[in-house]
This record gives C-alpha cells, structure tokens and sequence, in this order.
C-alpha cells in the first residue's frame, strides 16, 4: 500500500505532465506581474501538493485540480485586495464596451491571445473561470463541476464568450497567426 | 466564419501557447514546503512578539491608570479602551483562523470555485463590516476623548484620525458586497 507522501507524490508527477502547461496559463490569467505569477504558479504547485493528502477520488483528478488551481489564485487575488482596488466586470459588460477599448489596452502587444489575457484580467473570478476553462477545451458539465456554476449557465457564458471572441478579435486572431 | 469556429480556433491557439511549462520535482516541493513553513513560523513569532510587547506595555498601563487615576471620566475611558483591545484582539484572532481554515489546501479540492470566491468575499466583508465597525470606532473615540478630556488635541486628532478612515473602510465594504451580491445573483440562476 502507499503511503500518503508517496501517493502525493505520484498524484502530483501525474498532474504536473498532465496540466502543467495549463496551470502556468491559469497564473498569467490571474497575475500580470512576472515576480509575483512566478510565486501564484509555485503556490499553485504545493497547494496541489499538498491537497493530494485529502483527494478521495470523489471527483476526477482534473476537476481537483482545477479546484484547487483557481481557489489559490482567487485567494491570491483576494489577499493582495485587488477586488476592492480594481473592480472587475461580467461578460455582458464585456460584450457593451466598445471594441477600441480593448485595442487601445493591447497597444503595443502583437496578437489575440494577449489580449484575451487584458479581456480576462477585467472579469470577475467565476467568469473568469468559465472563460479560462472553456479555453482549456472543457465542456460545460464539466466546467459546471468545477466552478459550482450549472451547466445551463455555462452554456449560456460560452456562447456569450464565442460571440465576444467572434466580435473582438477575428482580426486580432488572424494576425496573430 | 462562424462564432464555433473563431472561438475553437482560439482555443487550439490558447492551448498551443505554451507546450514546456514549469514544474517542480517531489524533493523541490519538500524543501520548498519546509523553506514556507519556516517563513510562516517567523512571521508569527514577529506578530505574536509584537502583540505581546505591546500588549505587556499597554495593558498593564491602562489598568494601572484606571487604578491610580481619581476622574472618574477618565477610568472609565480606560475602561472602554481595554474593552477595545480586548475587541480587536478577538477579531484580529477570528480572521486569521478564519483564513488559515480557508487557506487549507485539501479543502480547496473540495470547494467548487463560486463557493470559494463567496467565502472569501464574506470574510473580507465582515472585517471591514459597518455593523462592527461603528461601534468599536464610537467606543473607542469615546473611550479617548475621556481618557482625554483635558486635552482638547488629542480628541481632535482621534476624530480626525477615525474620519479619515472611515470612508475608506466602507469603500471596501461595499465593493465587497457588490461582489458578493453578483455571486449570489449567480447562485439564485443556478436553481
């Protein structure tokens, strides 16, 4: 039988190959400064560590995971009081902003998907989850498992999230490429 | 194009962003769990020493003072402020055991994120709450201004102090609270 370090362990290389790529993407989408991602990233790391202690396989490793990942980045948010400083907005308030805004914030920057991370830093936490998730190529149950939304609210955010892509960035996706 | 093939196209350059990423090996994770815990236990030696010194200076005097002092305005004064401290101390205690349960990793797992987020928001919120605040803030100006009642600055200067924070703190407040309203907006969609 394992014991719980080993088990942690194996829990934790299984993660890492698994969604490591996905993990540093979820800091940037919460941190912008490179100092202060680099230390939500190693947090992220050893809270997932850490949690493997108490996973019982109620729910799969990638819903855990994801858990685990956004409540340390939404703490982190929250411990350097950003929300009270920075307000963030809904998709729908997204949607109304006119589209020069968004533009204008990425001056400078070279393509769509640096400013799907200026669209994401603007949204409050649960939408920001939909909008990283369904980006990680979940669907919506399954999105809906992690973030306590229903799955017909997800579904109603993403086709929300696809027009605003649709609308925002078709030109910034194409030179982006 | 359609709305489903801009925003799949995205996603497949989204995933493709980054294909090395940053991990860290068991042994790295150890020795970085223990350099953290290590750390924490030197940030709370630091706080509980400080809230000591203080609180073995402080404390000690104002009961002195309360003892030894004839105006009866003024020991009472003393006595709201101790009555503060003590105040102050249990929230302060609350919160950070509020936070610490909060901060729990394995409970992280079990949280879904909405639950999470409101959790947090509450407890921000019920730190800086009016309801607690007004009070603490009146007892303790009242509790100042007897204890100063012959000097005209120093009730000044606690007014001005508390009135300049004040609108700050129910800034915060509130913007807590539209969070959490959203929240609960989203949780009521849910059913």
């Amino acid at each position: 039988m394992l014991t719980t370090t080993s088990r942690q362990d194996e829990l934790y290389e299984e993660t890492a190959a698994r969604h490591a790529p996905a993990l540093e993407r979820l800091a940037r989408s919460y941190e912008l400064d490179p100092d202060k991602r680099k230390d939500l990233l190693q947090d992220i790391h050893l809270a997932l560590w850490r949690s493997f202690a108490g996973f019982e396989a109620q729910c799969s490793l990638r819903t855990w995971v994801y858990r685990v990942a956004h409540n340390v980045a939404t703490s982190h948010v929250t411990r350097h009081r950003r929300l009270a400083s920075r307000p963030t907005v809904s998709l729908d308030e997204i949607a109304a902003m006119p589209s020069g805004a968004d533009h204008e914030a990425a001056a400078g920057r070279q393509n769509a998907i640096d400013q799907i991370y200026i669209l994401i830093h603007r949204l409050n936490p649960p939408e920001r989850q939909v909008i990283l998730l369904y980006l990680e190529g979940l669907d919506a149950a399954s999105i809906g498992e992690i973030t306590g939304i229903s799955a017909g609210n997800v579904a109603i955010r993403i086709h929300r999230i696809k027009k605003i892509l649709t609308e925002r960035f078709r030109q910034g996706g194409n030179n982006g490429r | 194009m359609d709305d489903d093939m801009v925003s799949s196209d995205f996603r497949d350059e989204w995933q493709n962003q980054n294909r090395e990423a940053f991990r860290m090996s068991a042994d790295e994770i150890r020795q970085r769990i223990e350099r953290v815990n290590m750390e924490v236990y030197g940030r709370h030696r630091v706080i509980h020493l400080t809230g000591a010194i203080l609180g073995w200076l402080i404390i000690p005097l104002w009961i002195g003072l309360l003892i030894g002092n004839h105006d009866p305005l003024v020991r009472i004064g003393y006595a709201l402020l101790l009555g503060i401290y003590a105040i102050g101390l249990y929230r302060g205690v609350s919160y950070r055991r509020a936070a610490k349960a909060a901060a729990r990793a394995s409970e992280m797992g079990n949280l879904v994120s909405v639950d999470f987020f409101k959790g947090q928001l509450e407890r921000l919120r019920d730190l800086h709450s009016g309801k607690r605040y007004w009070p603490t803030q009146l007892l303790f100006m009242a509790g100042f201004s007897l204890v100063g009642h012959e000097s005209r600055i120093l009730v000044i200067a606690v007014i001005v102090l508390v009135s300049v924070i004040s609108p700050l703190v129910f800034r915060s407040t509130r913007k807590y609270q539209q969070q959490l309203d959203e929240v609960n907006r989203l949780q009521e969609e849910n059913q």
